[in-house]
């Protein structure tokens, strides 16, 4: 089977940076920049699972310089060929995904690691898109693979510690975890040797989108994110209005339960609640 | 005319017997020759070996190890009169066999006369002190069972049974050939054998004793060649190894043995240099090395003596391991070693473990089966040029605090102090920077300091087996230095200090140690240290200054300036230093078996009662510094850098 695994450099979030110009500088003698930590996981996760299943791991990363730098650190760490999207390192993760998704559509890949969130803008769009445009599931969060005759068996990581587990086929998108597998030290010399392998290029035309890198003006300090309060609904009466202040509310409390009967019935239950609700277009006649 | 006096040789042993001999001689030799020839070829498997160390420092190096058995006694007295007994006493008995060849067989006749008489005394004396040698080892062996000797190889007691055997049967024939000569009154001098005589005429008529000299002749023979077919055999294969290993000594403690090109490293043997395959025959497994290992004293699953005599099995093809890596060598032993030289001081037959330590470790690092604290530790210096994933922009920010002059890109200074990573970054370590620049600049020595420039100097990196990130890392840092003229390199950290002298290409630089220039400032009289409180110290010897650099009496002779200083040694001190614990990179690796060694170290300094002690490494007061509060003595026993105690007195 045919791994790919999406990578990307970021800055080393450790040092000090500044934007000049709007271009972001680190405060240091020479450049300091690796892959995230969920890319190297997803990078081990492909070498382990190629490894098994006697495959070969293709590593890909878009952009110009810093995505050169990012190949030679899989093929130094064992990935079998690189392939570069020539596109500006700006991309951003919409843009990023469509130019990949035409690549890995040419090829017969049945598994994509991704890190689920790259070490610099975090915002894990790219393994969506991706998935989207591939038309091929997509799991998010995973902190353990298992491959078996029915395909993936994946453990992903909720809150408070919980795992879930589910199921999924082949091809598939998987967006891991940092914590899905350590990342081994990959020796100078493994890097020295890389750096004189061949890095494929791929300059096929991204369909559809206009793919525009975005702009960096300003790094900013994250703001808090805006508590949620409920005020009181701009078409109640003035009694209501001053109810809702004094009481919190002025709807009853409505406790919740369980449904329970053959799917029909509870489908059935579960549409009229919705709809109770206004979370349905239209009642149903 | 021939004097009366002189050695009656084969008198009594008829022609036939005398071919016998000769014909079972030849053949034994030839036995020995073959087993020493497969052997070479074995270690020929080898690949080249890149020598460092003149002709002139071998020689005197073989003159002192194995001419004057020196180094055989020097942790353990009795074991060196034993082997020096051995040796000496087998040496002058085979000389004597080899003039009594030239006698008879070269008709060159010497045996008569004063030198005979001469010749019979010494020769005595030395089968005596060979017989007693013996004797005294087979006591240690298998009679005491000393713990260090507990590694035995087939045909041990074989060896040993034949050497004794050798030894008595020599006197018993010389006592028989006493009796057969008509007991010539000069043959008194020949004591050993008369005494033999002696004894056997009890048991021998008179009229018997041509029929017993034959008969022990035979007997004496047969050892004789047995011993000699069998000797590359057994473990005394080191007769020949071991001089030649002393011989082609390699390189000193503290250089090691660099690699080339970009090949993966393998475990084989043939990735081995040929005098490390040596090196395996050489190993006496006298136990000497494991006995100094702190990791072994401490209880880490590593045995230097094992790691050589395992893959002296390998070689020799006595084990059914087939991989050197997991099978013959586990990981956690590699892991467990400080590096800290004391297998290497104490060995007596110049074995470089530490070099195949590394070499296995290279490969274990290049397959990246290293620990992750390891792993992360390395990215940050091939990233950021330290070790703790700090920005380098902050490798100066103390230095700059006290007005310390920090080098521009390329701007020229003589003298530099050169921080290193845990100077600039660690709370510990940087009060010894603040010491010393305090101290420097009190006695207007003019310096600067490279700050962000200034990268790790690779000696973890190298020891942790990542020879790629130490050629980059040496290549980074001889660059910045020439760039700024650099005349003196002042070093805070021993570990910069050997790698700068050994391990890079520096000439024309002075390397100097804060505490050597610190105690030259105060024999000059730049520093006083006239303020000090009464306080009893003791001084852990840094292995990567002391044993490794041979800097032992200036940080003693500095905190001995230091008013009201009671200076106390540990009972392992100077070359025979006890580790802390941290060098080799361990500071960065953790093998949970065991003691940890730096609590084995301060152990020893508390049993002396001491206030402080006192070091001259960063990384042994980082070690060591924790120690007293795990055990419940946090501030009555303090760990400093001399820099820190001269500081506190020179106020």
């Amino acid at each position: 089977m045919r791994i790919a695994v999406c990578v990307k450099q970021v800055l080393d979030s450790g040092v000090p940076l500044r934007v000049v110009d709007g271009v972001v500088r680190q405060e240091a003698p020479w450049p300091i920049a690796h892959l995230g930590a969920a890319d190297r996981a997803a990078l081990e996760e492909g070498l382990k699972l190629a490894g098994k299943l006697a495959g070969v791991v293709t590593a890909i990363s878009a952009g110009q310089e810093a995505a050169a730098a990012a190949l030679r650190f899989c093929l130094a760490r064992g990935a079998g060929r690189a392939v570069q999207v020539a596109r500006g390192d700006d991309l951003d993760p919409v843009a990023t995904a469509l130019a990949v998704s035409d690549l890995l559509a040419g090829g017969s890949f049945g598994l994509v690691l991704c890190g689920g969130e790259s070490g610099d803008g975090g915002s894990g769009r790219f393994p969506a898109e991706l998935a989207a445009r591939l038309d091929w599931p997509l799991v998010t969060a995973v902190a353990a693979v298992t491959l078996d005759s029915d395909g993936l068996k994946l453990e992903r990581r909720i809150e408070r510690g919980d795992r879930e587990v589910v199921r999924c086929g082949l091809p598939a998108v998987l967006a891991v975890d940092p914590i899905l597998a350590e990342a081994r030290y990959v020796s100078v010399r493994a890097r020295r040797v890389a750096a004189n392998e061949p890095i494929d290029l791929f300059r096929g035309e991204v369909s559809g989108v206009d793919v525009i890198g975005d702009e960096l003006i300003a790094l900013e300090p994250a703001k808090p994110r805006p508590k949620r309060t409920s005020g009181p609904a701009a078409g109640l009466s003035a009694m209501d209005r001053l109810a809702h202040a004094i009481t919190g509310g002025v709807q009853q409390k409505q406790s919740g339960g369980f449904v329970e009967g053959p799917p029909a019935t509870v489908a059935a239950e579960i549409l009229r609640f919705l709809e109770e609700r206004g979370f349905t277009g239209e009642r149903r006649g | 005319m021939t004097s009366p006096i002189g050695r009656q040789i084969l008198g009594n042993v008829p022609a036939w017997l005398q071919v016998a001999m000769y014909v079972a001689t030849l053949g034994a030799c030839a036995v020995a020759a073959a087993k020493v020839i497969a052997q070479v070829r074995r270690w020929r498997r080898g690949g080249v070996e890149e020598r460092l160390l003149p002709l002139a420092d071998r020689l005197r190096d073989f003159a002192r190890r194995a001419l004057a058995q020196r180094d055989i006694g020097e942790r353990d007295r009795l074991a060196g009169v034993m082997h020096a007994m051995i040796f000496w006493g087998f040496a002058v008995l085979f000389l004597a066999t080899v003039l009594t060849f030239v006698d008879h067989d070269l008709g060159i006749h010497i045996l008569h006369g004063p030198f005979y008489l001469f010749f019979a005394f010494v020769v005595d004396l030395f089968g005596v002190l060979f017989v007693a040698g013996l004797l005294l080892a087979i006591y240690r062996r298998y009679v005491v069972q000393l713990h260090k000797l507990g590694y035995g190889r087939p045909g041990d007691a074989a060896a040993l049974g034949f050497l004794l055997l050798v030894g008595v049967t020599g006197f018993w024939l010389e006592g028989a050939r006493i009796a057969v000569t008509g007991w010539p009154g000069y043959e008194r001098l020949s004591f050993g054998g008369w005494i033999s005589a002696l004894l056997m005429s009890p048991f021998v008529p008179a009229n018997d004793w041509h029929g017993v000299h034959r008969a022990l002749w035979g007997l004496h023979v047969v050892t004789i060649t047995g011993l000699f077919a069998s000797l590359p055999f057994t473990r005394l294969i080191h007769m020949f190894a071991t001089p030649a290993n002393i011989l082609v000594r390699a390189r000193p403690l503290g250089a090691l043995r660099p690699v080339h090109g970009d090949a993966p490293p393998r475990a084989a043997l043939e990735s081995f240099t040929w005098k490390q395959l040596l090196e395996l025959d050489a190993c006496t497994s006298c136990g000497r090395c494991s006995a100094a290992c702190p990791a072994t004293t401490a209880g880490k699953p590593l045995s230097p003596m094992l790691i050589i005599q395992h893959l002296r099995e390998h070689m020799s093809g006595e084990r059914h391991d087939t991989r050197i890596l997991g099978g013959v060598v586990q990981p956690d032993e590699l892991w467990s070693c400080t590096t800290c030289g004391a297998c290497e001081e104490t060995c007596p037959v110049a074995i470089n473990h530490i070099d195949r330590i590394v070499d296995l470790r290279r490969v274990l690092t290049d397959q990246g089966e290293i620990q992750s604290t390891a792993a992360r530790a390395m990215e940050s210096m091939l990233g950021k040029g330290n070790l703790w994933d700090y920005a380098p922009s902050e490798r100066a920010r103390w230095a700059e605090r006290l007005g310390v002059r920090v080098l521009r890109d390329g701007e020229p200074c003589e003298t530099i102090y050169w921080t290193g990573c845990a100077g600039s970054y660690d709370e510990q370590a940087r009060k010894v920077s603040e010491s010393v620049v305090a101290l420097l600049q009190r006695a207007g020595v003019t310096f600067g300091v490279l700050g962000p420039r200034e990268g790790c100097s690779g000696d973890f990196a190298r020891r942790l087996g990542e020879e790629g990130l130490f050629q980059e890392l040496s290549r980074r840092n001889v660059e910045t230095i020439r760039t700024h003229g650099v005349k003196r390199i002042i070093t805070h950290c021993p570990h910069c200090l050997n790698t700068f002298l050994k391990e890079y290409d520096l000439d024309g630089v002075e390397i100097v140690h804060h505490s050597v220039l610190l105690e030259g400032l105060v024999r000059e009289g730049r520093l006083r240290p006239t303020r000090g409180t009464a306080q009893r110290v003791t001084y852990h010897d840094p292995c990567y200054l002391g044993r490794y650099n041979g800097v032992f009496d200036d940080p003693r002779t500095a905190l001995g300036a230091i008013p009201q200083v009671e200076l106390k040694e540990m009972p392992r001190s100077r070359e025979r230093s006890f580790c802390c614990g941290g060098g080799g990179g361990q500071v960065l690796v953790d093998v949970k078996a065991g003691e940890r060694v730096p609590n084995v170290r301060f152990a020893e300094a508390e049993a002396l009662g001491v206030d402080v002690i006192a070091t001259a490494c960063p990384f042994c007061k980082i070690m060591l510094a924790p120690v007293p509060a795990e055990r419940g003595l946090e501030g009555k026993i303090v760990v400093k850098d001399v820099a820190e105690l001269l500081a506190e007195a020179c106020v």
